[in-house]
């Protein structure tokens, strides 16, 4: 019989590092597990081999997960173009306010009527502090700037809220998906707020019910609106000596509480 | 994960329901950002590298084949992806340090932190393959046979690259007082 070779003693070094490498992956068959066994009783290396690979597999699966950024679902969510369904394609009306030259015409023709807006507006006498909370709330920042935000899934309902300071109001951003019926609900008991409009409702079954301390918004399926609220201090002096305290919000998929968090307003 | 489950939302959103598009941003979001994380080794690239991946899903959402898992489907989207963004990025500019060393972290970090960035570390000493199966094996838990439908290659090229992989990474942190 030949002496084994430096090139077989590699092979057999390889073979057994297969196997356990098969043997942690739960990928080895009986034999195979009971050639390893043998080999792993039989040999001081091989079980320190053993050692070795399973320390290492089991620090590369106890790494933590990464958390996504909160904005990134919004962001793909407000991206997607999804194909549009028969049933839902444009009519030729439709077609034709589309069109390039018309959405031309439309942008122009809002562009007047803006101007014109704008004009019997100033022709008002507006008081300096309506002027400002027109600039504030219409040209400088309509976004607003983002105070706080909460975020949640559940298998009955996902959805998010952003708080933001937005021309002397705070806006509270709603988005929800949901497969029955989903429950908003906003407190501010005792906090000097009370509501001003809720935008964005084009879904004539939602349901608005509002108190002086709360705000209750009752759909289903993809809701997106905007709560605003404003500040009921006697002056913008207090306001800002007693900033409101944290927003209450209570998400109900179907009656059951599926979510709460309170708003920071007072950054 | 839930192939039926996939299947449904799927169909659903080729005939445009944005509800069950939602729905499978929710499923996937988190595990399509964690391989490209750990592909790409930087936070904000594994975030635009997701938003990319979502947009070409449903983009051609159309042409996705019912035979195949969505799973398999949109890691494949996910790997090929992040393993561009790493080629388009070595022929810019150099990135840096915090960027190009993300394990070499402050003292400070929390210990979890501190072995996620040293195993990031010898992760991204590796070469593209190697650092896919590794990644796609051991923190997104796919099975050889999954990696291999993901891949497209037989599950003995799986096997093998893993078990390199394995060594190689072995030695990698050892150095860095694994």
């Amino acid at each position: 019989m030949n002496e084994p070779t430096q090139n077989d003693q590699l092979k057999v070094d390889q073979h057994v590092l297969d196997l356990l490498n098969g043997s942690i992956d739960g990928e080895l068959s009986t034999a195979e597990q009971a050639e390893l066994d043998d080999l792993l009783a039989g040999s001081a290396r091989v079980r320190e081999l053993n050692t070795e690979l399973r320390a290492l597999t089991d620090t590369l699966d106890g790494v933590p997960e990464k958390q996504p950024p909160e904005y990134l679902h919004n962001a793909i969510i407000s991206q997607v173009r999804l194909p549009v369904a028969a049933d839902q394609k444009p009519g030729l009306i439709s077609k034709w306010l589309a069109a390039p030259w018309m959405r031309t015409g439309l942008a122009l023709a809002a562009g007047v009527l803006m101007t014109v807006g704008i004009y019997q507006t100033g022709s008002e006498n507006l008081s300096p502090e309506d002027a400002a909370r027109m600039t504030g709330t219409v040209l400088k920042n309509p976004a607003g700037v983002l105070l706080d935000s909460t975020r949640f899934q559940s298998g009955a309902m996902n959805g998010n809220a952003e708080l933001r300071s937005k021309g002397g109001l705070l806006s509270i951003d709603i988005h929800l998906e949901s497969d029955g019926e989903a429950l908003f609900s906003l407190g501010f008991a005792g906090q000097s707020l009370e509501l001003v409009s809720v935008n964005g409702l084009n879904n004539p079954e939602v349901d608005v019910a509002v108190s002086d301390d709360s705000v209750k918004v009752t759909g289903s399926g993809t809701q997106h609106y905007e709560l605003l609220l404003r500040s009921t201090a006697e002056s913008a002096a207090n306001s800002e000596s007693n900033p409101p305290g944290p927003i209450a919000l209570e998400f109900f998929a179907d009656s059951v509480l599926v979510h709460e968090a309170e708003l920071d307003s007072s950054q | 994960m839930h192939k039926d489950r996939d299947a449904d939302l799927v169909n659903d959103c080729k005939r445009g329901d944005r509800r069950a598009m939602a729905q499978l941003v929710s499923q996937y979001e988190r595990p399509v950002y964690n391989a490209a994380y750990r592909i790409l080794g930087n936070a904000d690239d594994a975030a635009d590298t997701t938003q990319t991946v979502f947009l070409k899903v449903f983009e051609h959402i159309g042409d996705y084949d019912p035979k195949f898992r969505f799973f398999s489907w949109i890691y494949r989207i996910s790997i090929n992806e992040s393993l561009n963004q790493v080629k388009k990025r070595r022929h810019q500019e150099p990135l840096a340090e915090s960027q190009a060393s993300p394990w070499r972290s402050p003292e400070e970090h929390m210990e979890s932190e501190k072995l996620s960035d040293r195993v990031q570390g010898a992760l991204m000493e590796l070469n593209g393959e190697y650092r896919t199966v590794v990644v796609l094996k051991h923190m997104s838990g796919c099975s050889y046979q999954q990696i291999s439908d993901i891949l497209q290659i037989p599950e003995k090229t799986v096997k093998s690259r893993l078990y390199t992989a394995r060594q190689l990474m072995k030695k990698s942190l050892r150095t860095a007082e694994f």
